[in-house]
């Protein structure tokens, strides 16, 4: 196991350098051209889709424990920032640990005893809370007599420098990808990999196998708390219909399942395609219903037919080699 | 007196929960997969039924008849051509591929009808019926005695005839099966068609209580989870019983705090039984029994 550690950890750094990359790339865009908001926009969500992507992939992906509710975290965070910038009238980007430790802390609550659960039943459970969260943030928004969430009506909030905030989430996404990159590489990846190919030998094995997917789960949680944080500060305005939908806990399963699950880069091609049909078909169709169409029909062709997304599409069309886009690196040898 | 009007009305949306939970539930018992696609085929259902009403005046009950059958062979060519193909592999693989295919249902029934809110309103849509003092609307009633009708008659089809204990066998065990020379292929694709039409005319009866947009079913589809959990899974009247229970919660929940909480009792329920008590009510019993 050692050997295949330090053979992971040696492709690690390679992952690690593109990360780096590409964030000292995207991070140039508004120095480049200050006045590009339109491509500034735009890569600030395809930043924004990978990092929630990557870090439902550290549970669904690498542990193989779907789950259906990551809106619940998201909105957590987002709502932590909100709170305590409207309310309390702190720096929303010096919230951000705070908002990503309370989305941390709140999947630990709820993953404990949903974690037990095993597969299906699980991501059962997860629809379950995702939409007990959203009902509670729309109705409990009177805590100790403090305003907190605003119901139904939402959380405006005042305007934020944008530039600073594309920065942040730039940072952000580097540390979510350095994140991933390391978790594959080391022990807790490798359990998590041994949960998601079969959760009773692992614990045979002497895997804790209930601590670690909760580890994983708060791990996933943490990430997406920060990039609800973020939202907070960029958008200026929180619903909770929108934070805690369903339908951003499915585009936050989509992203890598289409991309490809389990794999390091496959949240990033699918948070791009993701970005892409989102902002294009929709202006040129102008349904928002083409997408879903679209993604459901992408959902049930990856399953039957390319379990490894658009990484696996890629390798088989040539474009990058398979060993990338495999989740364990192309191994046979664990 | 409150009491009896907090069952009566219980006991009807347990009807209206049951009828759309027993798809769920038989879908779940044959093939061990959870049917995310179920509330796409009540809204598939629930259209069906609204452009039959409103072209050529068929009432919902009646049109039953035309939206069951094709929801069967909606569900046995899903399955056929989709779910089988997966069979072998891990069973969130084909949940991811359910949910792939209730988004595509939802989406293209966006595309064909639009997002407004439809209704079927029949003429007695509006009428009620005094049952021992408590004021029921008599549509409520007809949903409530069809879920009724379909329970007995499905139990009589699953202890009954041949088809139907070939469905329970491969419930129990499926090598037993093919040693005994069941064809569990076709029994399988018959038993998701009968699943799927099941849920059609959940869909078709829904019309008379509910308004309904192409997003129809997904409230009702979490606490159908809830109900098939807490009934054991597999267990058709254990179904109809979880209804009555969820129901009574909510009904209580209601009454003692906000109305708007409703939809929280049946998430907390599944997730207190899913951890307590995985097997539901049945396994509770058995465990009863046992000791």
């Amino acid at each position: 196991m050692s050997a295949r550690l330090a053979q992971l950890a040696r492709s690690s750094w390679i992952h690690l350098a593109a990360v780096v990359i590409i964030g000292l790339v995207v991070a140039a865009v508004p120095i480049i051209d200050a006045r590009s908001f339109n491509l500034q926009r735009v890569a600030f969500f395809v930043l924004w889709y990978a990092i929630l992507a990557g870090a439902w992939n550290i549970i669904g992906g690498y542990a193989g424990q779907i789950s259906f509710g990551h809106s619940a975290f998201l909105g957590m965070g987002a709502y932590t920032t909100g709170i305590l910038w409207y309310t309390f009238h702190f720096d929303p980007l010096l919230t951000l640990p705070v908002a990503a430790l309370i989305a941390a802390l709140y999947s630990i609550l709820v993953g404990a005893p949903t974690l037990r659960l095993r597969g299906p039943y699980f991501a059962i459970a997860t629809i379950g809370v995702g939409e007990a969260t959203r009902l509670i943030a729309v109705n409990v928004d009177d805590i100790l007599g403090i305003k907190l969430t605003h119901g139904v009506t939402g959380l405006p909030l005042p305007s934020y420098d944008a530039e600073t905030v594309y920065f942040a989430t730039v940072v952000v996404f580097v540390i979510a990808m350095a994140v991933t990159i390391w978790i594959r590489a080391g022990r807790f990846g490798l359990g998590l990999f041994a949960i998601n190919m079969d959760r009773d030998a692992a614990e045979t094995a002497g895997v804790p196998t209930a601590r670690l997917q909760v580890i994983a789960l708060a791990v996933s949680a943490f990430l997406c708390g920060a990039a609800g944080s973020l939202y907070a500060a960029r958008q200026q305005y929180l619903d909770p219909s929108t934070m805690f939908s369903f339908n951003i806990s499915i585009a936050i399963v989509l992203m890598p399942v289409v991309g490809g699950i389990g794999t390091i880069w496959g949240p990033v091609f699918g948070a791009i395609l993701y970005s892409a049909v989102q902002d294009q078909i929709t202006s040129l169709v102008r349904n928002p219903f083409v997408p879903t169409l679209i993604y459901g029909v992408l959902l049930v062709v990856i399953v039957m037919f390319e379990p490894l997304g658009i990484g696996g599409l890629l390798s088989r069309l040539g474009v990058v080699g398979r060993k990338l886009v495999m989740p364990r690196g192309g191994d046979a040898d664990v | 007196m409150r009491l009896i009007e907090a069952l009566v009305s219980a006991l009807l949306v347990a009807g209206l929960y049951a009828s759309s939970s027993y798809g769920l539930a038989l879908i779940y018992g044959v093939m061990k997969i959870i049917n995310l696609a179920n509330a796409g085929t009540m809204m598939l259902g629930a259209f069906m039924t609204w452009v039959l009403w409103q072209w050529i005046g068929i009432d919902p009950v009646i049109s039953v008849i035309l939206v069951a059958p094709t929801c069967f062979v909606l569900g046995a060519l899903i399955e056929i051509l989709l779910v089988r193909r997966v069979s072998g592999q891990a069973p969130i693989v084909s949940l991811l591929l359910l949910f792939g295919v209730w988004l595509v249902m939802e989406s293209a029934a966006y595309l064909i009808f639009g997002g407004e809110t439809r209704g079927v309103v029949p003429a007695y849509s509006q009428a009620t019926l005094d049952v021992g003092g408590v004021i029921v609307p008599v549509t409520r009633l007809v949903v409530f005695l069809a879920s009724i009708v379909i329970l007995v008659g499905l139990e009589l089809f699953l202890r009954r005839s041949f088809l139907g204990r070939a469905i329970r066998a491969l419930a129990q065990d499926r090598e037993a099966c093919a040693l005994a020379g069941i064809d569990t292929r076709r029994v399988g694709t018959l038993a998701f068609g009968l699943g799927t039409a099941l849920a059609g005319t959940a869909g078709a009866l829904l019309t008379l209580v509910f308004s309904f947009d192409p997003d129809f079913g997904r409230v009702l589809q979490l606490k159908s989870f809830t109900i098939i959990v807490l009934g054991g899974l597999e267990s058709i009247p254990g179904v109809a019983f979880a209804s009555f229970l969820l129901a009574l919660a909510e009904n209580l929940t209601v009454t003692l705090s906000k109305p708007a909480l409703e939809n929280l009792v049946s998430f907390v329920v599944l997730v207190v039984v899913l951890v307590v008590m995985p097997g539901g009510l049945a396994a509770l019993l058995r465990r009863r029994r046992l000791a």
